[in-house]
């Protein structure tokens, strides 16, 4: 099911500015506020939005299901990995990297990269959902 | 009998978690603790600090219990989409 042609040439033109300012929250979580799980959502939303509007049917073959998936079991084994990875320097969830200077976006170790993998993984996460659901209410 | 177990398990509870305390305290309080080692941190969001440094471990889980609700969800969900084939 599609929508009218001001809502697909909306879509278009708003979700490329979605997909950049959750990267910037990603990368910025740690000094401004935000952080991983709700950039996730706000990646999820800017292709939900395209979702609604181009079709189901159309948008499947674009963004597959399969693909979502990977990237979410990924950066679920990317979380696990980096998280165990403290026990060679300490402990287990050990904040090994070299923290730096107060402020900047290289700074607070290994919070960064945490952001940005549970970004992704919360972002593919809620796209697998959507597509389950979405193929539980059309029923095909 | 199940009824006077519950009642006994409520009153236990209620005795061990109403006198627990969680206003500021002046000397112990993890609230003063994250004010006055938020250099140790190194970020300047200090919510951020606490969620993925002090407390990694519940982040990094909750994460995890993510992944298992949409499994959860999937296993449940796509059970039906193919009983209806």
């Amino acid at each position: 099911m599609r929508m009218s042609n001001v809502v697909m040439t909306t879509t278009k033109m708003v979700s490329p500015f979605l997909v950049t300012y959750s990267i910037y929250i990603m990368i910025y979580g740690h000094i401004s506020p935000g952080g991983g799980f709700q950039a996730g959502v706000i990646l999820a939303v800017s292709v939900i939005l395209l979702l609604t509007a181009h079709g189901y049917e159309e948008m499947e073959k674009k963004f597959t299901e399969s693909q979502f998936k990977i990237i979410e079991s990924i950066m679920g084994i990317a979380i696990l990995i980096l998280v165990s990875i403290g026990i060679l320097f300490g402990g287990m969830f050990y904040n090994y990297i070299n923290r730096g200077t107060f402020g900047l976006p290289f700074s607070g170790g290994i919070i960064p990269l945490f952001n940005i993998f549970v970004g992704f993984k919360v972002g593919a996460g809620f796209m697998v959902v959507y597509y389950i659901l979405t193929r539980w209410s059309e029923g095909d | 009998m199940k009824r006077v177990i519950a009642l006994i398990i409520v009153l236990f509870l209620a005795y061990m978690l109403l006198p627990l305390e969680y206003s500021r305290s002046e000397d112990m309080g993890s609230y003063e603790h994250y004010i006055d080692n938020w250099e140790e941190i190194g970020t300047s969001n200090l919510v951020m600090g606490i969620l993925a440094d002090w407390r990694l471990y519940d982040s990094a889980i909750e994460a995890m219990i993510f992944f298992t609700g949409i499994l959860g969800a999937y296993l449940i969900l796509e059970e039906k989409n193919h009983e209806d084939e």
